[in-house]
């Protein structure tokens, strides 16, 4: 039995050592040829914008392939994570604008000084992208929340000028079948723009130590606006969450739905599609205006939503990555992205939005664009999902003052633990 | 050799003509070790080295930067340990994981028994087709089973609320939210694996009354034993050793359920009243490789501790 104990052992060593050097040996080669991989989530990159990526790498680049593999948002966290530190790692990556310093933090993305970028970028998502000072991905596209509408279901409404007017509006169209306001317990990205309007905030550095503050003043006045919402507008699941909102809509339920700007496809999809939308009835007068603010005339801070893209430090050729990224984040594919709707992440590329009323919408929105706190332990935060339990006790009736309390807790913890 | 054992040589001449290499009892031996290679190093490869590994990093502060940046991590004693018992929610988990798991363990090891005894008793047919629909739920993957029964208890269009409020005639139940009340959603979640978990269960202890002599039970019944007299005291000790495996494996598999819990919380329910250990080890910050080996390490040892009493009881009972 000493014996084979001994063999075991020496077995373990002879594993956890051929491990470190395998680990170790990730050198640069630049090769004359190879292939660089490009991940992008989700469906939002228009077609022509991959195939101009591609296109225009490999004709510069002789001997190079680019290959795009597109991957989920659930696969942001944890599978990019163990991809990006294998050996076989993906070279440039798309994340979302609120995991990209933890990213950065755990070195998973290489600095991007030493690359010649554009300097008109979004100034939220370069906020978002950048990390103890530093670059670390390149901003690609924004999105904001729209509130969309259709003319047969609002009617005579008019519609509402201020954030007061909006959720009066919404209790007013309210019925047992109609939501005047659609809002679902767990989608905290809509309920971030009550907080900030009434003058509250997610969390800020004081020093070294984070403080919460959906307990602060204005975030108790935000919440309490928004359990109003919950309470006397919505007829969405308490406890539901803010996938696939065309289905009320195009059911006709719903007056007001605050959405991401892309659900224009999903609602003005054809009757008989995969997923079914409304393109012949409610999709066919479809409206979108800007969040109000507290006042006349001014909009509410949104949640700017968006993705950058980073180098992966792993890449076997990260000077090709970057020549790659160079690409992605010119003129000409920026453009591309534009005329699909997305808000581009550098600014010059702007003006090629199409000129539909929900991409003004959107560009009205974004001017007034807040993120979650840029700290790698935001992640976190995220994953432990208690800001939408909060919200889904708050829709349910609770006490908005000690929620908040608890929740503003919650997350001092992760952030200064 | 023959110099150095004269003894041997002198009382047993045939059998060192037989077996020339034997040297008494002392000889090491090789063949059965050698068979037994292929094992040993799979098992030091696929789970020696991951368990060491987790009981080191446990002690250790290893996050993914020191992978990608080439560092050691820090020696932090057992300050990841501290901190899961003091500074966290872990206490709570750990008390909800192991409730869940016995009630669980009980529900799946009594509806299995009964169904066992149950199929006993039907006709070819009959047991043909409850083997069958056994089948298909243990066949189901948990996730889309997951998926079902949240639909069939969905706030908005679940069919459960459309029957209450048929049943009861009433309105009560349009929008009842079963997952938002950490009771409820622990009752679905035991529906579900209840649901998955009894065919393995019924299987395994059908074959095993398969075992129990029909004479002993024919003896008995003349001797006037009744029904649960016979299953108490002669099924039962001719089925221990079975009933042992499986309450051994059902009290593992119930501790680091994961699949049905995650996906339920996905669904609604409030995260942070409903997470178990395996769900609570996921949702730790990204790369935290001390605090989630630590919490594997206290989940390995709260496996063997459980298993441990049943395992040796069925190794002296097969020792007799």
């Amino acid at each position: 039995m000493r014996k084979l104990g001994i063999a075991a052992l020496g077995a373990v060593a002879a594993l956890t050592l051929a491990g470190c050097s395998a680990g170790g040996s990730a050198e640069e080669t630049t090769a004359d040829s190879g292939t660089i991989t490009v991940w992008v989530v989700g469906t939002d990159t228009p077609d022509t914008a991959r195939d101009y990526l591609k296109d225009t790498f490999e004709s510069e680049n002789d001997g190079w392939t680019l290959d795009i593999v597109e991957k989920t948002w659930a696969d942001v966290s944890d599978t990019y994570a163990a991809a990006l530190q294998s050996n076989d790692s993906p070279d440039v990556v798309e994340v979302g604008n609120t995991q990209t310093a933890s990213f950065a933090d755990q070195g998973l993305f290489l600095p991007l000084d030493d690359v010649d970028l554009p300097d008109d970028f979004l100034g939220g998502l370069q906020d978002s992208a950048t990390y103890d000072g530093t670059l670390y991905a390149a901003p690609y596209y924004a999105g904001g929340r729209i509130v969309f509408y259709s003319d047969q279901i609002l009617g005579d409404t008019v519609l509402p000028e201020t954030l007061d007017e909006y959720v009066a509006t919404g209790e007013a169209r309210h019925t047992d079948t109609v939501s005047g306001i659609y809002a679902p317990g767990r989608d905290w990205y809509n309920a971030l723009p009550y907080v900030w309007a009434h003058g509250g905030f997610i969390a800020e550095q004081e020093g070294d130590e984070w403080k919460a503050g959906f307990s602060s003043e204005g975030g108790i006045e935000g919440l309490t606006q928004l359990q109003q919402v919950y309470t006397n507008a919505s007829n969405a699941a308490k406890d539901g969450d803010e996938t696939d909102p065309q289905v009320p809509f195009c059911a006709g339920e719903v007056v007001f739905l605050s959405a991401p700007a892309w659900v224009q496809w999903s609602i003005n999809a054809p009757e008989d599609a995969e997923n079914p939308g409304c393109a012949s009835t409610y999709g066919a007068d479809l409206n979108a205006f800007p969040l109000p603010g507290l006042e006349a005339g001014e909009t509410a801070p949104i949640f700017a939503g968006g993705s950058n893209m980073g180098v992966a430090t792993k890449s076997k050729s990260p000077e090709m990555a970057k020549k790659a990224l160079q690409i992605i984040t010119s003129d000409g594919y920026q453009t591309l992205l534009a005329e699909g709707g997305l808000t581009p992440g550098v600014e010059s590329a702007a003006s090629s939005l199409p000129d539909t009323p929900v991409a003004k919408a959107q560009a009205t929105a974004l001017a007034n664009s807040k993120v979650t706190p840029t700290t790698p332990k935001w992640a976190e935060v995220e994953g432990a999902q208690i800001i939408q339990e909060a919200l889904v006790k708050i829709a349910n009736g609770g006490d908005v003052a000690a929620i908040a309390a608890e929740l503003d807790g919650q997350i001092e913890d992760i952030l200064n633990g | 050799m023959t110099a150095t054992l004269p003894s041997a040589t002198a009382t047993s001449g045939s059998t060192k003509a037989d077996r020339p290499g034997r040297r008494g009892g002392r000889r090491f031996p090789w063949a059965p070790w050698l068979l037994l290679t292929p094992s040993v190093v799979l098992l030091a490869v696929m789970v020696g080295y991951p368990t060491i590994k987790m009981i080191v990093t446990s002690f250790t502060d290893e996050a993914i930067r020191n992978k990608m940046l080439g560092t050691a991590p820090n020696f932090v004693g057992f300050d990841n340990y501290l901190e899961i018992f003091t500074q966290s929610d872990f206490p709570a988990v750990l008390a909800r994981s192991i409730a869940l798991m016995v009630i669980l363990t009980a529900l799946i090891t009594a509806g299995g028994m009964l169904l066992a005894l149950l199929m006993r008793r039907l006709s070819k047919g009959w047991r043909t087709a409850v083997s069958i629909s056994l089948l298909l739920a243990w066949a189901m993957p948990p996730l889309a089973a997951t998926v079902v029964f949240g639909w069939m208890f969905d706030t908005k269009y679940g069919v459960a609320n459309y029957i209450l409020n048929v049943l009861t005639r009433s309105n009560d139940w349009t929008d009842h939210q079963w997952l938002y009340n950490p009771f409820s959603f622990f009752m679905v979640l035991i529906l579900i694996v209840t649901w998955q978990g009894i065919p393995f269960a019924a299987f395994t202890f059908y074959a095993g009354l398969g075992q129990v002599p029909d004479e002993v039970l024919e003896a008995s019944q003349l001797d006037g034993a009744g029904g649960f007299q016979r299953f108490r005291f002669i099924v039962m000790p001719y089925l221990s050793s079975v009933v042992t495996a499986v309450l051994v494996l059902e009290t593992i598999w119930n501790l680091r359920i994961f699949t049905q819990v995650y996906a339920l919380q996905q669904r609604g329910g409030l995260v942070s009243e409903t997470n178990v250990l395996p769900t609570y080890i996921f949702r730790q910050g990204m790369g935290e490789f001390g605090v989630t080996a630590a919490i594997g390490v206290i989940m390995l040892i709260l496996l063997m501790a459980l298993s441990y009493f049943n395992v040796r009881r069925t190794l002296k009972e097969e020792a007799l």
